[in-house]
């Protein structure tokens, strides 16, 4: 391929037969750890498991399939989605008036409030999601600091709920929403929202009608960043959830490890991916061919 | 705009608060002497003692760093190998380094997991730490390439072609010029790649077999009986290190250019900012 | 064939012929309390034969062995000790998952090379001795294996079991103002206190005391009979605050649960902490299992899983074990009275494949 058009300088033909060199690791990574594993899981959906062996066999059984169905499996799956849509909602909603905050925030102050969102991301996920096991038990914190500022009364009563389940999937990623909107709220200029004002516009108007436009792509960024994992998490479901909240990364994660039954499981992931793809189609209409945003 | 403003603040402090509630909540609870972590017991450091004398845990952690670098010295491999291809590459070999880097990141971890796991299982090769390292770089080293190539869009090629006009062998313009300033972006996604990795738990617990045991697979573990103060002390003592990290390479590479687009994967940079 | 014609109802093997014989388990089960209680003395006896020099094989261990078991679910020291004595010799424990019957045994059948050890259920014994890799111990060279109780040792054929315990009732009854003393009464109550029941996470268990409310056996491989009882858990379920794995019983303490299904060793010592917790095991029947550690065939180090078992059942070990957990243990140690298996208890056994399956498929959709 390096003696294919034009000769040219002695730096593009170096240029070009490392090209193939280059691309090598990235391709074989994406190859063998990402197309071919996909790729067998759809096969295994398909198969059968020898309940007494746990050995696959492959065939072309929809039995898997067919199983998902089933009005508890529907439910899981309309559940698992509208949490993870419900959660990205929620961190879009307190990380839009935080990133614009931050945003509008000058020099130092900016440095710190933004490491002040980074930091928690670097502390364990595990411990964190089990902390607010403790926090928001009823008669925990949480419910006392409610109390304290007069805004519930009586028992908490939401542990081991969806909302628990979306406490902690909110807390634990909401950085990934801030960040991107930061980021898109950031190149909105200031100047803008000053020349609507200086023509009689409301504020509220104003974020509404220009800077919210205008960040469109960070909302669409922090709510695939947020959406997706919210979608597959395991670990704040199992421990929030009760054991009796699962959602469709726990029931994947079960088959696998639990019932052994890997065709259901790969059936549950083949219908998880299409479920995703169709998501993310929607979303990169919404955003344009942008290629920059994650 | 005041008090837009002013409610806005107040939102950032309550998400603030609410974001750091937990992390109190188990460094206090690492020092409580209440075993059963009922109450307060009062003060203890008994539980770091006991956590820091665990032949386990020791091995855990690491077990946790072993693959975490690894995960990291390979995924900044890829990374820089897919983003100075991405340079030279046409339209259609952008196309495909783009397609597979946006696939592996959004693949939820779990269909990662079982599948690789399935694979392994398939081809009857060894679960352990090879396969955990294997299984972290599919989605890490697509975030190290984000982050690699929002810093390669914005340098100037101008030097390196020099380089090579002055008769510098590509490697050795590589490692004179080329690398040095991607510098940054490599201590950013690095550090991303490492911490994400030592906080990892579906592919390391799917891919461990009985060869390795990180320490997010043997808190959840000790956890799934019983929170304890050691729990709560490794978590802890997770955090410092984690943070320390973090808190050096932002001394180093600065907030803005580094960590904050390596998140984002934006193409934000200082140049565009100062 | 098998040399041990069952005497004791615990005694039926897991083979696929056994299986049949498990729905006679109900009848029996009275044996279990009174065999203990004949024995109760078995474990001052037992000290006699103290754990010192217990290989029979020449020459120093060497080697490691792998064992899948649950976290820290083993004497606070014993690892350490044992390493410490036989230099040579490591063990490598491997966090196990233990929530669900069948998936230990699973996760070894599908990587039997991966493992020399494994913590299992009698139930998940015989999982895997009907999929043919238990490599049995060879409990004649165990001296500490004398002092572990008869009834528990027929119980765990081929492995050395650790610890035993019951599913029942507990209650506040400060809270709850109705009556409960059988299944019946359980899933009549829960309804009445929404959010207020914490179930344990295991699906056996749960499906099991349900069969046994329906006058089913714990035991039963009908699959009408365990999708029945799958419909009766799922009737109560929206009355379910969780289901947990361990520290059900500190939800009894707080308050925060009034009701539970759950273990009577955590029973009993949150029953010393609030003194309103109740005990109840329901007289029709209630699940029972054995647990404990199982050799995996093929190991190349079954000197060292034997010493270390072996090790794990001297007394000075087992006693700091059961100190520790609070379990109830299989040498007849004085323990509270809860804690002593009832007549009606009914011990978990293996299902064969298909009702194993349909017991899995039915806790999926429990969960889902």
């Amino acid at each position: 391929m390096t003696d294919s058009s034009s000769a040219g300088a002695a730096r593009q033909r170096a240029g070009r037969t490392l090209r193939w060199p280059l691309a090598a690791p990235t391709l074989i990574v994406w190859a063998t750890l990402f197309a071919v594993p996909v790729a067998l899981l759809i096969l295994f959906s398909f198969g059968r498991i020898d309940p007494s062996t746990y050995k696959v066999s492959f065939g072309w059984t929809f039995s898997n399939y067919s199983k998902l169905l089933e009005p508890v499996y529907a439910s899981m799956l309309v559940r698992s989605l509208l949490i993870a849509v419900a959660s990205a909602f929620i961190c879009l909603l307190v990380g839009f008036p935080t990133a614009y905050f931050i945003s509008r925030c000058q020099g130092r102050l900016q440095q710190l409030l933004l490491l002040a969102v980074i930091i928690p991301f670097w502390v364990s996920f595990i411990v964190r999601t089990y902390a607010w096991v403790s926090l928001l038990r009823n008669g925990g914190p949480v419910e006392a600091l409610l109390r304290g500022l007069h805004i519930g009364s009586g028992a908490l009563d939401i542990l081991y709920t969806p909302g628990s389940v979306m406490v902690g999937m909110v807390v634990n990623y909401l950085p990934l929403m801030i960040l991107p909107l930061f980021v898109a709220l950031e190149r909105v200029d200031p100047s803008l929202e000053f020349a609507a004002a200086d023509l009689g516009t409301p504020p509220r108007r104003v974020l509404t009608r220009v800077v919210l436009p205008l960040s469109v792509p960070g909302v669409v960024a922090g709510v695939v960043l947020v959406a997706i994992p919210a979608a597959g998490e395991y670990v704040v479901p199992a421990i929030l959830g009760g054991g009796k909240t699962s959602m469709f990364g726990n029931v994947i994660f079960d088959q696998f490890t639990k019932t052994g039954n890997y065709p259901f499981g790969a059936a549950l992931a083949v219908v998880f991916i299409a479920f995703l793809m169709l998501a993310l189609v929607l979303a990169r209409v919404a955003i344009g061919s942008r290629e920059d945003v994650v | 705009m005041g008090r837009i403003r002013l409610s806005f603040g107040l939102i950032t402090v309550v998400v603030l608060a609410s974001l750091y509630l937990p992390i109190v909540f188990v460094f206090i609870n690492a020092f409580n002497a209440d075993e059963e972590l009922l109450g307060w017991g009062g003060f203890s450091t008994s539980a770091f003692s006991k956590v820091l004398s665990d032949a386990r845990l020791r091995h855990a952690f690491l077990t946790s760093f072993t693959i975490a670098i690894s995960a990291t010295v390979v995924s900044l491999v890829v990374a820089v190998t897919a983003g100075l291809w991405a340079r030279r590459a046409g339209k259609i070999g952008r196309a495909a380094l783009g397609f597979s880097v946006y696939s592996r990141l959004v693949l939820p971890e779990v269909v990662l997991a079982v599948g690789v796991f399935g694979l392994l299982r398939k081809m009857d090769l060894p679960l352990g730490q090879p396969a955990i390292v294997a299984g972290h770089v599919v989605f890490l080293s697509a975030l190290a390439t984000v982050v690699v190539q929002a810093r390669l869009r914005t340098m100037n090629e101008t030097l390196e072609q020099a380089a090579a006009d002055l008769g510098a062998t590509p490697l050795r313009a590589f490692r004179r010029v080329t690398l040095p300033q991607l510098m940054p972006a490599l201590l950013a996604g690095g550090l991303l790649v490492l911490t994400f990795s030592l906080d990892d738990l579906l592919l390391s617990q799917f891919l461990a077999g009985s060869n390795a045991e990180t320490v997010p697979m043997l808190l959840l573990g000790l956890i799934r009986f019983k929170i304890t103060p050691e729990a709560n002390a490794i978590g802890a003592l997770m955090m410092l290190i984690t943070v320390t990290i973090l808190v050096l390479a932002v001394a180093v590479v600065g907030l803005r250019s580094g960590v904050l687009s390596a998140i984002t994967g934006s193409n934000q940079t200082e140049g565009d900012q100062e | 064939m098998s040399e041990q014609s069952p005497r004791s109802p615990l005694d039926s093997r897991p083979s696929r012929r056994g299986l049949f014989k498990f729905r006679a388990l109900a009848v029996g089960a009275f044996s279990v309390a009174s065999l203990l209680a004949a024995c109760g003395g078995a474990g001052s006896s037992a000290t006699s034969t103290t754990g010192a020099a217990t290989q029979t094989s020449t020459g120093p261990l060497t080697g490691e062995v792998k064992f899948l078991n649950l976290t820290d679910w083993i004497g606070p020291h014993t690892v350490e000790d044992f390493q410490s004595k036989n230099p040579g010799a490591t063990i490598t424990q491997i966090a196990e998952d233990m929530t669900s019957s069948s998936g230990p045994a699973a996760v070894v059948i599908q990587n039997p090379s991966a493992y020399d050890m494994v913590f299992l259920d009698a139930s998940g014994l015989g999982q895997l001795t009907a999929a043919g890799q238990v490599q049995p111990y060879d409990t004649a060279a165990m001296p500490n294996y004398s002092a572990i109780l008869p009834v528990f040792q027929k119980a765990f054929p081929q492995g050395v079991p650790l610890d035993t315990g019951q599913i029942g009732i507990a209650y506040r009854k400060d809270k709850v103002s109705e009556k409960i003393a059988t299944w019946k009464d359980f899933w009549s109550v829960v309804p009445k206190y929404p959010g207020k029941t914490i179930l344990i996470d295991y699906d056996r268990d749960v499906i099991g005391n349900a069969l046994i409310m329906l006058g089913y056996s714990a035991n039963s491989t009908n699959t009408d009979e365990i999708n029945k009882a799958k419909d009766a858990v799922l009737a109560i379920k929206p009355a379910v605050q969780a289901f947990k794995v361990l520290d059900i019983a500190k939800s009894l303490v707080d308050g925060s649960a009034y009701m539970t299904m759950g273990y009577d060793f955590e029973t009993a010592a949150a029953m010393e902490k609030n003194p309103n917790i109740a005990w109840v095991a329901p007289p029709e029947g209630l699940v029972a299992y054995v647990e404990g550690w199982v050799a995996v065939k093929g190991t190349q180090h079954m000197d060292i899983a034997q010493s270390f078992t072996d090790f794990q059942h001297s007394p000075d070990q087992y006693k700091s074990f059961v100190d520790t957990m609070g379990v109830p243990n299989v040498q007849g140690l004085k323990q509270p009275p809860i804690m002593d298996p009832v007549p009606q208890a009914q011990f978990l056994q293996y299902l064969g494949p298909e009702a194993t399956q349909a017991v899995a498929d039915a806790w999926t959709q429990i969960k889902s």
